[in-house]
């Protein structure tokens, strides 16, 4: 997808909305056919039940029709604020549910390697072009900040619940975990140009 | 706290690391501060691009059906419901007395938009259906002996005659509906029109006594004359301001093509005021302006004139009085 592409579809999710925030049905089912792979796959990574990742995704969706008039383009992508949406219900569900424990521990043991390949075929199916520019960036920070990262992105833990699972000191936590988004940040800057929307 | 450890926050911000208080610090921070909101905005963005790395995963059709459907009465931002179109209010009642008998039929599927109904339906009409009864082949025998396949037919035709009473009840509705709004609009109308009435009349009032009540008005009574021996007026005049109020009472009603007209006559010569008529009971009251020449008249009539009055008086005096 050339840079002109992704605008437009870009623009094409920012109309989208626009509509959805006025009551219109068939944009919100755009929506929910562009986005349910993507924020289903998140959900399942994060709640690591499937009954509980559709009944989050349902939650999600909900929330994404009551809110879509609160979207601003300015700030950000749709893709940011969707998947913003879902992953902070996720980790409420998670917090509220008690499993966390559970889930913290099997994440540290199977944790995914993130640059595995998906062997699905649906997964084939919806691997994005920006997908495979995140899993390389992500390849490319030193491990420690990666494992860093992905624990706080996916396993809701404070920072002190990464620091024990790390078995390293809070401080050079905090700091890997800085240094790994920044670098994902240039990585990225280089590579996709709207990260953010004007660069 | 300085800009330097803000910006040191975001990136812990974006993964949602922050606790409570800090974070509220930094929300407060970005309120007031572009530059690091820019970069708050980008590290998010970054941080969601976190997601790619979880495999994406196909939901079923039937989440999808149930997902859509949750959606149905709730409102969307815009507080618009999801089924109706914005200001067609008919259609939303339309659609949630559908959900109702929709679920009796035990069918979400057709959408009763009134426009859909051109012409109304005649209540109850089933289609004609010919149900496959004996004669046309063997089917399991169902209950009463019947085939089983002609119950089928026979709950299709209820289905559809209970959708056809229910297609020509909400299409009636919205006509009643559409009937009422018709009534209300022009009741509406009407009483603007009628706040429009009444409030000239209040400025009208408003402004007579602000006459009588100022503080250089002067007050005096007119008499009536041969020609109207019962009428009798009294005239409130401001000099100052030239501003005049006549309040005149039982004074004949002004034959067809006249009317009374006032004079202010100063030095003898006769200033034509504006023409009156009376109303039923035989009273006028009359507003108006004493030009700059007569605002020393010491005599103040009424005569009767041509309606669109004259410059110089032709007609009977019926009332006169002296400036007090």
């Amino acid at each position: 997808m050339s840079s002109a592409e992704r605008e437009l579809s870009d623009a094409n999710e920012i109309a989208l909305l626009r509509a959805v925030a006025g009551g219109d049905e068939k944009a919100f089912a755009s929506i929910y056919d562009l986005y349910s792979p993507i924020l289903l796959g998140l959900l399942l990574r994060i709640l690591h039940s499937r009954a509980e990742a559709e009944d989050c995704l349902q939650e999600v969706f909900l929330q994404v029709w009551q809110r879509a008039g609160s979207f601003d383009a300015a700030r950000g992508r749709p893709f940011t604020w969707l998947v913003t949406l879902a992953r902070s219900r996720a980790i409420d569900r998670l917090r509220s549910s008690g499993a966390r424990e559970r889930t913290a521990a099997a994440s540290v043991v199977n944790a995914p390697d993130a640059t595995d390949s998906a062997s699905d075929a649906v997964e084939e199916t919806f691997r994005s072009e920006r997908g495979e520019v995140v899993r390389r960036a992500l390849a490319e920070i030193p491990e420690e900040q990666r494992r860093a990262l992905l624990l706080a992105y996916f396993d809701g833990l404070t920072q002190t619940e990464i620091a024990e699972q790390l078995k390293e000191p809070l401080g050079t936590v905090k700091t890997r975990m800085r240094s790994g988004m920044m670098k994902l940040r240039d990585i990225l800057r280089e590579r996709v140009r709207d990260v953010l929307p004007g660069l | 706290m300085n800009h330097e450890d803000y910006k040191e926050m975001l990136a812990l911000d974006a993964l949602g690391l922050l606790e409570e208080a800090d974070a509220g610090a930094l929300r407060e921070h970005l309120e007031g501060c572009a530059q690091c909101r820019a970069e708050a905005d980008e590290m998010r963005g970054v941080a969601a691009m976190l997601a790619y790395t979880a495999p994406p995963v196909a939901p079923d059709g039937e989440l999808r059906g149930r997902i859509l459907g949750s959606i149905h009465s709730v409102n969307s931002a815009d507080g618009v419901t999801s089924a109706s179109r914005p200001g067609d209010a008919a259609a939303s009642v339309a659609n949630a007395s559908q959900t109702g008998s929709a679920n009796a039929a035990g069918e979400g599927g057709a959408a009763a938009s009134p426009d859909d109904a051109a012409t109304p339906l005649p209540a109850a009409h089933a289609p004609a259906k010919v149900l496959p009864f004996a004669g046309r082949g063997e089917g399991r025998p169902g209950f009463f002996g019947r085939p089983a396949y002609a119950f089928g037919a026979i709950a299709a035709s209820l289905v559809i005659a209970v959708l056809a009473v229910s297609l020509f009840m909400l299409w009636q509705q919205n006509e009643e509906m559409r009937a009422e709004i018709r009534r209300l609009s022009t009741r509406a109308d009407e009483m603007t029109a009628r706040a429009g009435e009444m409030q000239s009349e209040l400025s009208r009032e408003r402004e007579e006594r602000e006459i009588l009540a100022a503080p250089g008005t002067r007050m005096t009574t007119l008499a009536g004359t041969e020609s109207a021996p019962a009428a009798h007026a009294m005239l409130a005049y401001d000099r100052r301001t030239g501003r005049a109020l006549l309040l005149a009472s039982d004074l004949p009603p002004a034959p067809a093509g006249k009317a009374y007209q006032l004079w202010f006559i100063a030095g003898g010569r006769p200033l034509p005021g504006k023409v009156f008529t009376t109303d039923a009971g035989g009273r006028a009251t009359l507003r108006d302006q004493i030009p700059p020449e007569g605002s020393n008249a010491t005599i103040f009539a009424v005569t009767l004139e041509p309606a669109q009055g004259v410059s110089a008086p032709t007609g009977d005096k019926f009332l006169v009085g002296n400036a007090s």
